[in-house]
């Protein structure tokens, strides 16, 4: 039987065949393989079993050498064995793979005087079935191994509770949450090991455990052993724990999230500075509500120190719970000024714009730092624990600092504290520099306010749109509006509504021709004459020079158009009465002229008749002084309206030849002294106002007789250009001196000549003439030599069809 | 010769009014002239005038209301109206109201006559 092989060694005897036969049968026929060598390993015997293991026929080994049939064998375990076998003398027993044949063997082999025997099987399907159990097992433990360390190497803390809420296994990251070794906690409960734990934690293993579900993400905050006196946070979910269908306890995973939850605060408290900031722009009312969330939160002591023009350090802030404190705080500040040359501290701070972390101040800090035993004792006597100073900064310039003193609260600062408190610095530090950005913007704005508004004249200003975004006093009182009424968003129109505007004719304004609407269509500057009467009081009339302007914005677009509204009523009203008296005056002159004209011109025929020659003449000189006193009231008449601009202009078509020729002929029957001579004449075709030209006319001829006193003879000329026609009028007379040339068509300017004969006139003539010539778009012009006579030009525009 | 040609002439001057007549009616026309507004009365007891010299402003009455008034009239609006004013501007306005002609104050006789024989001519 293979599996039990033959304790003693079997005896073979060659002496009795019968004997020998009866052996080699049962030999032959065992399911184990045997084989017999001799001293000098010479196979002797094999049996069938043998032949078909070792896959060689007994022919072929028989007297031959296992150690030559089987060559890698020699020094392998089985060479090993036999040999160990051979020498001790006593069985050997072992199992070894032969990789040539591909076999494991179970092999006895028994030594003997003759040699050896050897009893072996193949145990392949035995090895392999081993193998697989040893696979199998190392797996397991690998896996085991595996899930010991995914629970023992967990960042995250993990346990179990068996259903008496004691700890049945934590993991390094648990324990060490807890402050306690691994193996403390086992059997322990959890109040045993953490009196400080929320109670809710025991309250949520039972239920998971009652209730076989989970409960996911707890919130949990309490102090553990690891950190007495700190306060922490965990995010804790529970979850039942099952054997075989029944609830063998809970298990928990727990998180640390006091970090997060740090920093939900920290934004908390950044956000809230944030509104307090915005809120308002006084910056004094906005770090005094800063240092209210401060203290005592994130200090005892809280200070804001700004650097002033004089380059000082300006204590505006300062906060600690007792108000005793704070103002004996600011009285040692005044008594104390803090010196800027300080290497450390504020004027560090400020000077470099880095912030300052002291996580513990020492004693011998305190002792370093003090310039006195007094200020030892006061440093002392706050009791600094840990500083922070951080600058208050915006726009990349340090305008300050602010300190975080942690005295009384023994609070410790770090890194996390300080990048608040920096965090807080640039914020409040771009909160103060609006603020004062805001407060010099107010004041320019105040000051420009209240120059504009004490201005007389009325300012207005429009958007690009044409809507009134400012008014001044003097405007809103012009409108009749408050300007709170002009500036409500909905003002459209509310501000012509007021009243009737009207043009110095008294026709009513169009509203495309105010000076503002024509500023915003493209007129670089506008100015209008308006009329206001206003609805309420049609009796009531204003009058105003309205004058607009462009503002441009880097781009050359209207950014706003601004409008000053001059009031011109009282001169207005003046002119008005002063025109009134003039046409009055003109009229009632004019008038009495005309009875005597026509009265000189009856005696005329009379004295005809008779043939009263004398008469005659003194009729003629009469009337001659009539229609000169007539002309001289038309000139005043004329002159007060050019000055006002008020001298209306009928504007018809008509050939300029024509007037001239009238007027010459008209004018020839004034003068028996001087011949007016025609020399050119080309058909002009002119639009003027045909009265006014032929004024002007009848002013150069009758300055060229006047000043041509011993003359006989007036040139006239009509000749035409591309654009314009030409008339030119030339005396042979005593001419002009030239530095007079330029000024004889101002209005009153008359040559004055103590060597010269004194020619009467209001000098107003040629200004009048001027004044026509220019408003028809022409020229006028004199080209004289003194004593050899002058040629007064016009021109008028050709008018082509 | 043919029948003497009427001329009605309203003005309140009195001495424009006068002179007025002595010189037209030198020159052979037939002279009615008024002082206020009542031409109507004038037109009516007399016969309709050839012509009519009339002063822009008069008092009591605007001498623009009556040209509208004659020229919107079937029985008056062939008359010629001369209108004549020492006012500055009243010309435009005389014209612009239905006035045939114009001739400011102080005016030339000569040319007032040479005006008047124009609409005349037969």
């Amino acid at each position: 039987m293979p599996d039990h092989p033959p304790t003693s060694a079997p005896v073979f005897s060659a002496s009795d065949p019968e004997t020998q036969k009866r052996l080699a049968d049962i030999l032959e026929n065992m399911s184990d393989a045997f084989f017999a060598l001799d001293n000098d390993w010479r196979f002797i015997y094999l049996n069938k079993q043998a032949e078909v293991l070792l896959q060689k026929s007994r022919e072929a080994l028989l007297g031959k050498s296992v150690w030559d049939e089987f060559a890698e064998a020699v020094d392998s375990t089985f060479y090993l064995q036999y040999h160990l076998a051979r020498q001790t003398g006593d069985a050997v027993h072992f199992e070894e793979f032969y990789p040539p044949l591909d076999t494991w063997f179970q092999v006895h082999a028994y030594p003997n005087t003759e040699g050896i025997s050897v009893y072996f099987a193949n145990i392949n399907e035995r090895k392999r079935i081993e193998q697989e159990r040893d696979d199998l097992l190392r797996r397991l433990q690998e896996a085991n191994a595996l899930l010991d360390s995914l629970f023992d190497e967990a960042p995250i803390g993990l346990g179990f509770w068996d259903k008496d809420l004691r700890y049945a296994r934590v993991n390094e990251a648990l324990a060490e949450i807890n402050g306690l070794p691994a193996e403390a906690h086992i059997g322990k409960t959890i109040t045993e090991l953490l009196p400080h734990m929320d109670e809710q934690v025991i309250k949520d293993f039972r239920r998971v455990i009652e209730e076989g579900k989970p409960i996911l993400a707890q919130e949990v905050r309490g102090q553990t052993p690891a950190a007495p006196g700190k306060e922490r946070y965990w995010s804790v979910s529970y979850y039942p724990v099952s054997l075989r269908g029944e609830i063998v306890g809970a298990g928990a995973v727990c998180e640390e999230i006091t970090e997060k939850k740090k920093a939900e605060e920290r934004n908390a408290f950044i956000n809230e500075v944030s509104k307090i900031l915005a809120s308002t722009l006084d910056y004094q009312e906005t770090l005094a509500n800063i240092a209210q969330i401060v203290v005592p939160e994130l200090a005892d002591w809280f200070t804001v120190d700004i650097l002033n023009e004089q380059g000082e350090l300006e204590l505006i802030e300062v906060e600690h719970k007792d108000p005793e404190k704070v103002r004996w705080a600011r009285e040692l500040r005044e008594k104390y000024p803090v010196d800027m040359s300080t290497a450390t501290g504020e004027p560090f701070v400020i000077r470099t714009g880095q912030s300052e972390l002291y996580e513990e101040i020492s004693d011998e800090m305190l002792v370093a730092g003090a310039r006195s035993e007094e200020e030892l004792a006061i440093a002392r006597q706050i009791g600094f624990t840990s500083v922070m100073i951080v600058p208050l900064v915006a726009r990349g310039k340090t305008l300050g600092a602010v300190s975080f003193v942690s005295a009384e609260s023994r609070k410790r600062y770090n890194k996390e504290d300080l990048a608040l408190a920096e965090e807080l610095g640039r914020r409040a530090g771009i909160a103060i520099d609006n603020a004062r950005l805001y407060r010099e913007a107010q004041e320019a704005h105040n000051q420009l306010e209240v120059i504009i508004q004490g201005v007389a004249d009325g300012i207005i200003v429009y958007n690009p749109s044409g809507s009134i975004i400012y008014v001044n006093e003097a405007a809103a009182q012009m409108i009749r509006l408050s300007p709170v009424e002009i500036l409500q968003p909905a003002s459209s129109g509310i501000v012509t509504s007021q009243f009737e505007m009207i043009t110095e004719e008294g026709e009513p304004y169009p509203l495309t021709e105010l000076p503002h609407i024509q500023v915003l269509h493209g007129a670089s500057e506008a100015q209008a004459i308006i009329g206001y009467r206003y609805k309420n009081n049609p009796q009531e009339e204003h009058w105003s020079i309205t004058k607009s302007r462009p503002v441009y914005d880097e781009h050359g677009n209207i950014l706003l158009v601004i409008t000053i509204i001059h009031d011109i009523t009282e001169r207005e009203q003046a002119e008005r009465r002063k025109d009134e008296f003039i046409n009055m005056a003109s009229h009632e002159l004019k008038t009495p002229v005309t009875s005597l004209k026509g009265f000189n011109h009856v005696l005329h025929r009379r004295m005809l008749k008779q043939g009263d020659e004398q008469s005659l003449h003194y009729l003629t000189r009469m009337d001659a002084q009539l229609n000169k006193l007539t002309q001289l009231i038309s000139d005043l008449l004329d002159i007060s309206r050019m000055q006002t601009g008020k001298l209306v202009f009928r504007e018809e078509a008509f050939d300029l030849a024509a007037l001239v020729q009238e007027t010459v002929e008209n004018l020839q029957g004034t003068t028996n002294t001087h011949q007016f001579m025609i020399e050119q004449l080309e058909p002009a075709r002119v639009v003027a106002d045909k009265d006014r030209i032929g004024q002007v006319l009848i002013n150069l001829l009758t300055n060229a007789v006047k000043y041509s006193p011993g003359a006989e003879k007036v040139s006239i000329r009509l000749a035409c250009e591309k654009d314009y026609a030409r008339v030119s009028i030339q005396d042979f007379g005593i001419g002009i001196a030239e530095a007079h040339q330029p000024r004889i068509f101002e209005r009153f300017y008359q040559v004055t000549d103590p060597e010269e004969k004194t020619y009467p006139g209001l000098g107003i003539g040629l200004y009048i003439a001027s004044e026509i010539i220019k408003r028809h778009n022409g020229q006028i012009w004199v080209e004289s030599t003194k004593g050899k006579g002058a040629t007064f030009y016009f021109t008028v525009p050709l008018k082509y069809e | 010769m043919t029948k003497q040609k009427k001329i009605l002439v309203v003005d309140d001057e009195q001495d424009i009014l006068e002179f007025l007549q002595v010189i037209l009616e030198e020159e052979g026309y037939e002279v009615v002239t008024t002082e206020k507004a009542e031409y109507v009365e004038k037109l009516r007891n007399g016969g309709l005038p050839n012509l009519i010299l009339l002063d822009v402003l008069l008092s009591g009455k605007d001498g623009r209301e009556i040209v509208k008034h004659l020229k919107s009239q079937d029985s008056t609006r062939h008359i010629p109206v001369i209108m004549f004013s020492a006012h500055p501007s009243a010309e435009a306005t005389a014209r612009s109201s239905g006035a045939d002609d114009f001739i400011p104050k102080p005016f030339e006789i000569d040319l007032l006559l040479k005006k008047i024989q124009s609409f005349l001519q037969d």
